[in-house]
């Protein structure tokens, strides 16, 4: 019993400077956030700003001319998109990765992991100022030697959306690929043996051999990069909205959309509205997949 | 049979090679602007610069009057050693604590830091920057490793993982033995727990060393500029600069992802399918 307690006091002093630091600088924010959303705090209202209830709640989730709900969609469809080709083209790429006795894999294997090991902003500058800018940029330098007519590929919202997914891909695949390759190479091989007995063919042995079988491992990658996907701020920020160097391109996803109203207009009770939101949007989704997966067990 | 096998091979080759190339050339590009001679990008043609020189490089460290990179590098280095080395004892600390001790608030602990962890971190810094005004750390390289420092025990998940995996008969005899916690702790898991501590500094160097988002939002001071800040400010006509700049960034960095890419892969998978 007394040794219990003294492990008591030693776990909370241990982890004492942590906790202090988290409730600090985490928790703390939060609950400031939480208070800041219920009033009109802005550049009009610095310091005499009231409480105004749930106003700034009212206007992000009912009055769709705020910008919020359309930022909303575009996210959940850019968050989709994302998923859906990075699965699909991390599967075919690990895919060929596993063939048997592929000659210079492990070289394909280190080229692939190059723009995961970059730090991501240097990457997404270079494709900003480099590869999309509207007047010596490397694409638009092609687009002549094609004959084509340049393009301000940042400029307007479908294709910066296009511009930033390809981005994004670009970045994340190579994660998803290593996920991939690692499950892929878990399977055991003579399943794939015995279904080639029995006549299987190619998509007959993906569907049922090899997609059950990866899916418990890429799981929790999977889900970890949709919360990125879905969080994501560096690209589209980099690519088309950095302060003094905005595009004119609409496309926001609601971590830029929050960002932009509280650094660039200042609006700090509607944006402390919206990162609530979307901290209540964030928990409910990984409470479903929690209880998803406890169900499973 | 046999040729059909031939030409999938060659088809699979030619896939990857395409899909390498898509994923190598923009770092390659920035290789080669990098050694280009003129700093504009309106000078390099197509892909190639016209002419190599080591100019970009030699302007870097010593044109510092309007882009003082050397700064903005001591800054980087200065901010992302702090943070790792206070980061690092801050999780090795909690994780173990966690890991070992069973109190009545672990497990609110846990699952607490886990709904933390969902508030997109950037946007209490309107709070933040309150707090700072308080402690006077205001433009001060400090506030940003506090910052980064605080963030790292949110992420305890794959070294209390690692803590796990040593098994308890070890420190149940050095309990009989007699030995304070304290003993038992630096005696026993530091020594056993070397790789997990190297694999949590480097994490916590590489996170502030690549992150602008929180260096652009709180230093306005332009001496206090880390080298992601300056990048950004570089527009088109430096582009060699910010080549030049940019390899002397990514470089470390991409060396130390290659090394622990199996631990970090490991890590990410093993860390979430626990809890």
């Amino acid at each position: 019993m007394k040794s219990r307690k003294r492990a008591t006091l030693y776990s909370y002093a241990w982890s004492g400077p942590s906790l202090l630091l988290i409730g600090l600088m985490v928790v703390f924010p939060i609950l400031y956030t939480a208070y800041i959303s219920l009033t009109n705090m802005n550049v009009y209202h610095w310091f005499d700003f009231t409480i105004v209830g749930l106003d700034n709640y009212i206007r992000a989730l009912f009055v769709f001319d705020s910008g919020f709900l359309s930022a909303l969609l575009a996210t959940i469809l850019w968050t989709a998109m994302s998923m859906l080709f990075q699965l699909v083209i991390a599967f075919v790429l690990a895919s060929l990765l596993n063939i048997q006795k592929l000659r210079f894999r492990k070289l394909y294997k280190t080229v692939l992991m190059f723009p995961w090991a970059m730090p991501g902003y240097v990457s997404i500058l270079l494709w900003k100022t480099g590869i999309f800018n509207s007047q010596f940029g490397l694409l638009n330098q092609w687009m002549e030697k094609l004959g084509l007519a340049a393009a301000r590929w940042l400029a307007s919202d479908v294709s910066a959306f296009i511009c930033c997914s390809i981005v994004n891909l670009w970045l994340a695949l190579p994660f998803m690929i290593m996920i991939m390759d690692g499950a892929l190479q878990s399977i055991d091989r003579s399943y794939y043996e015995s279904a080639l007995l029995d006549g299987a063919n190619w998509l007959e042995r993906t569907r049922s051999i090899t997609v059950p079988a990866i899916r418990p491992i890429i799981a929790p990658a999977v889900i970890i990069t949709i919360f990125t996907t879905f969080k994501q701020f560096d690209v589209v920020y980099l690519l088309t909205q950095q302060a003094g160097a905005k595009t004119g391109s609409g496309f926001h996803t609601i971590l830029t959309y929050a960002y932009e109203n509280a650094f660039i207009t200042n609006n700090y009770g509607y944006s402390s509205a919206i990162s609530i939101i979307i901290f209540v949007l964030l928990i409910a989704f990984s409470a479903r997949y929690q209880l998803r997966e406890e169900g499973d067990r | 049979m046999k040729w059909k096998r031939f030409t999938d091979l060659i088809l699979t080759h030619a896939v990857l090679i395409v899909v390498c190339f898509i994923f190598f050339f923009p770092i390659l590009w920035l290789v080669l602007a990098s050694f280009s001679r003129t700093g504009s990008i309106y000078d390099l043609s197509g892909f190639f610069p016209k002419a190599f020189s080591l100019s970009g490089y030699q302007t870097l460290f010593t044109d510092t009057q309007m882009y003082d990179y050397p700064n903005w590098l001591k800054n980087t280095l200065f901010v992302a050693v702090l943070s790792s080395l206070l980061g690092t004892i801050l999780v090795i600390l909690t994780a173990y604590t966690i890991s070992r001790f069973q109190f009545r608030t672990r497990k609110v602990l846990m699952k607490s830091t886990l709904v933390l962890s969902m508030f997109p971190s950037f946007m209490g810094m309107t709070a933040v920057y309150l707090l700072m005004v308080n402690f006077g750390l205001i433009n001060q390289l400090w506030s940003l490793v506090l910052i980064y420092a605080s963030g790292a025990p949110m992420g305890y998940l794959v070294q209390k993982g690692y803590f796990d995996s040593i098994s308890s008969s070890v420190f149940e005899a050095a309990r009989l033995d007699g030995a304070s916690n304290f003993t038992i702790f630096r005696t026993i898991a530091l020594p056993l727990s070397k790789p997990i501590i190297v694999y949590t500094a480097l994490t916590q160097f590489a996170w502030p060393w690549s992150d602008f988002i929180l260096p652009n939002l709180l230093l306005k001071n332009k001496d206090l500029w880390t080298v992601a800040v300056g990048l950004m400010h570089l527009d088109e006509t430096q582009f060699t600069r910010f080549a030049a700049g940019s390899i002397f960034i990514a470089v470390p960095i991409v060396i130390l992802y290659f090394c622990l890419s199996g631990f970090l892969v490991t890590g990410v998978t093993a860390g979430a399918a626990k809890e």
